[in-house]
């Protein structure tokens, strides 16, 4: 064959490799750019979803994508072990075909050893997942080091046959690296249910603990916030949400009841302060609150003619909305309750209560 | 498609929900400068996602303001009684709800530093926001600003360090790209708790070993005239990351800047944009998102910064003078057909 007759056909050669999985015109806007660069070219199409992704028509891609992007309903998670299993054993039989490049040998080889860890039951370690991302500072997928791809590191502005060849392995083996990863990513959605289940839980908690719980002024949640940090100091920084708090010198109204009080006088809102308190509760599995429980020393007051308007008295807090109290002054008995109660037995307008909500008291609506 | 979600963290001030989209446009409209766009479509490669914790820290000013605003009225006579303290302290919770500067960035500072249970709700939020946020992607990436590299630091921690309990393996979940710009993460440590959160011992790090570390790329950026992430500035000893990660190339970027963009707010070099658009910023952030050596040729590199200098104050003000020099005649200068051609130079 003349020399002629070879570059027409290394032309055809190249022309061949470009239309491979080019069909979208996306790709092969890639491989008519970087058709000089063939490490470049795979970097980019697997970069661009070309080579082991969406836009890739390679049979081994469509079949491990069925396999390992299905979305399993969390109670079939015990099943993507066998899919992935089966995921690799594709990536392998494609590089098995892929000939007997060094390069696709190498990245064959490579992947037989995760394969024999994984089989064996062992942690993947630095062969796992994010190992087989391209790196293309370091020229390397760090879970394969062996893969030299210094191979295809070539200046192809006049096709060879060294070029046609580094076209069509590059993207073998960037096509495999990538599926791979895919594959070894779907293997750890076990951890990433747990991981978000855990931080859901641990949210909800801390949105009950803020605005289910009883409302904390600046000066509670500093104090209860000391009590915190010496119980998160204690667990190295992960201590799990408090389920208590301290009430401190906390300004609230409630309806108070004072039988000696003159008619007319009787039931009334008065200022309710709550020297000293202890609220707790306990956590759910799901982090809802269970019920609450809580007592305050207290002073009441409020204008009666007749009668001195501080009552001292001790408070019980159920469930952070309902509060009931007894005070007692000059020998006439009080009974204070919050507003929610109140509402039970009297006819306090909505906004009123909004306004005069005790304990939880004047939050806005979320 | 898979696509590498971008998380961005915000920083202090009085972010609402849908802050985050005019910097997803920024970060697009400056992807797109560079012929890497051409074939790596920024639709195709990010999904920018905003994290929102402000929230939390406006719940709180909001209840405070209520229950004050609820009891106020009746505290006032109490000062007879000796318990004004209360009242100036109800009050002082009824003033937290202004919307000024002091509430809506000091306190909220001072909020997550030194009020636990808010620290650990916010990193408890924006841990769930992330692990929400990645589902599906490809990889993730987080650029966080200001008060936010204290709490991405934070939130990351909990993700990835063992001790808490529900970590994440990182050779599994690593992030690609970590950009800390303004980065406040040392002098809000909660360092008390131990080496899990001293941002130099913590798992937050590059590291090459897969296993190690969180991420492949670290950035660290800061504005020379930003007088925020001075204090207890984040500045990493030769040891950090290890000496193998150090040796990768990109693997730690420390960036420093000085461009200001426009003279009037001095505040405007703290601002989260005024890092991104420069172009010393945002393009090692892109090669670090998409570490190909097609991202941004050395030309265009170079162009970009020539052309962002340029249009700086102090870019035009050097032009000024540079022009100014051309009328200078020596200080003995005499000749008088010299001086009279400097003056019609210089006047007309």
């Amino acid at each position: 064959m003349t020399n002629l007759g070879r570059i027409a056909l290394l032309f055809l050669a190249f022309s061949a490799g470009a239309a491979f999985g080019q069909d979208d015109p996306a790709c092969a806007k890639i491989e008519n750019a970087f058709r000089a660069r063939p490490l470049q070219m795979a970097e980019l199409l697997a970069q661009r979803d070309c080579l082991g992704g969406a836009l890739d028509r390679a049979p081994v891609s469509k079949t491990v994508r069925r396999l390992v992007e299905k979305e399993l309903p969390e109670d079939q998670l015990g099943e993507i072990g066998h899919l992935v299993d089966q995921a690799l054993a594709e990536v392998a039989a494609y590089l098995a075909g892929a000939g007997s490049d060094p390069l696709a040998t190498a990245m064959a080889s490579e992947l037989e050893v995760a394969r024999k860890t994984m089989a064996a039951r062992l942690p993947l370690g630095e062969r796992d997942a994010r190992g087989w991302a391209w790196d293309g500072n370091r020229k390397l997928f760090p879970a394969a080091p062996a893969v030299k791809v210094s191979a295809i590191e070539l200046d192809c502005a006049q096709p060879t046959p060294a070029c046609a060849n580094a076209l069509e392995t590059g993207k073998a083996v960037f096509r495999a690296a990538k599926l791979v990863e895919r594959s070894l990513a779907f293997s750890a959605k076990p951890d990433y249910y747990k991981a978000l289940a855990a931080a859901r839980v641990r949210d909800a908690k801390w949105h009950h603990y803020f605005d289910t719980a009883r409302l904390q002024l600046p000066w509670e949640l500093g104090v209860n916030g000391l009590l915190y940090r010496k119980a998160n100091r204690d667990a190295k920084g992960f201590a799990d949400v408090p389920a208590h708090q301290w009430i401190l010198a906390h300004p609230s109204i409630g309806m108070e009841h004072v039988g000696g009080a003159q008619p007319g006088n009787r039931f009334q809102p008065a200022l309710v302060i709550e020297w000293l308190g202890y609220n707790r509760w306990s956590w759910k599995n799901d982090g809802a609150m269970g019920t609450a429980l809580g007592a305050s020393l207290i002073h009441t007051y409020s204008d009666r003619a007749g009668i001195s308007s501080a009552r001292p008295g001790l408070m019980l807090h159920y469930d952070h909305k309902y509060s009931v109290a007894a005070t007692r002054n000059s020998d006439k008995w009080g009974i204070v309750v919050s507003i929610d109660v109140a509402k039970l037995v009297t006819k306090v307008a909505d906004e009123a209560r909004s306004r005069f909500r005790l304990g939880g008291s004047g939050r806005e609506a979320p | 498609m898979a696509k590498q979600v971008v998380f961005v963290v915000h920083g202090m001030g009085d972010f609402k929900d849908g802050w985050g989209a005019v910097y997803s446009k920024l970060l697009k409209e400056l992807y797109e400068r560079y012929e890497i766009a051409q074939f790596l479509p920024f639709e195709q490669q990010f999904e920018v996602k905003p994290l929102l914790y402000n929230d939390r820290f406006d719940k709180m000013r909001a209840d405070w303001k209520a229950a004050a605003d609820a009891v106020l009225g009746k505290l006032k006579p109490l000062g007879e009684r000796g318990a004004q303290a209360l009242a100036t302290a109800t009050q002082w919770a009824q003033s937290a709800g202004k919307n000024d500067f002091l509430r809506t960035h000091v306190l909220d500072v001072l909020f997550y530093r030194f009020i636990p249970q808010l620290a650990e709700a916010v990193r408890t939020s924006i841990r769930r926001q992330i692990l929400e946020g990645m589902k599906g992607a490809e990889t993730w990436s987080m650029i966080a600003h200001s008060l936010g590299t204290s709490v991405a630091h934070d939130s990351l921690v909990w993700m990835f360090d063992p001790a808490s309990g529900e970590s994440l393996p990182p050779e599994k979940f690593r992030l690609q790209a970590l950009a800390m710009l303004a980065n406040v993460s040392r002098v809000l440590e909660s360092s008390e708790n131990g080496a899990s959160w001293d941002v130099y011992r913590s798992v937050v790090q590059p590291n090459v070993k897969l296993t190690k570390g969180v991420c492949n790329r670290f950035l660290n950026v800061r504005h020379t005239w930003d007088p925020v992430p001075l204090p207890k500035q984040f500045k990493p000893q030769p040891n950090w990351p290890d000496a193998a990660t150090r040796e990768v190339k990109e693997s730690f970027q420390d960036i420093q800047i000085d461009d200001i963009e426009a003279l009037g707010d001095p505040a405007i070099v703290h601002d989260l944009g005024h890092y991104l658009r420069n172009p010393a910023v945002h393009i090692p952030l892109f090669r670090s998102l998409i570490p190909l050596s097609a991202v941004i040729s050395q030309d265009e590199e170079d162009q970009a910064i020539r052309e962002h200098r340029k249009k700086t104050p102090l870019a035009q003000a050097k032009k000024k003078i540079e022009e100014l020099k051309k009328f200078r005649l020596s200080d003995e200068e005499e000749d008088w057909n010299k001086i009279l051609w400097m003056f019609h130079r210089f006047f007309s």
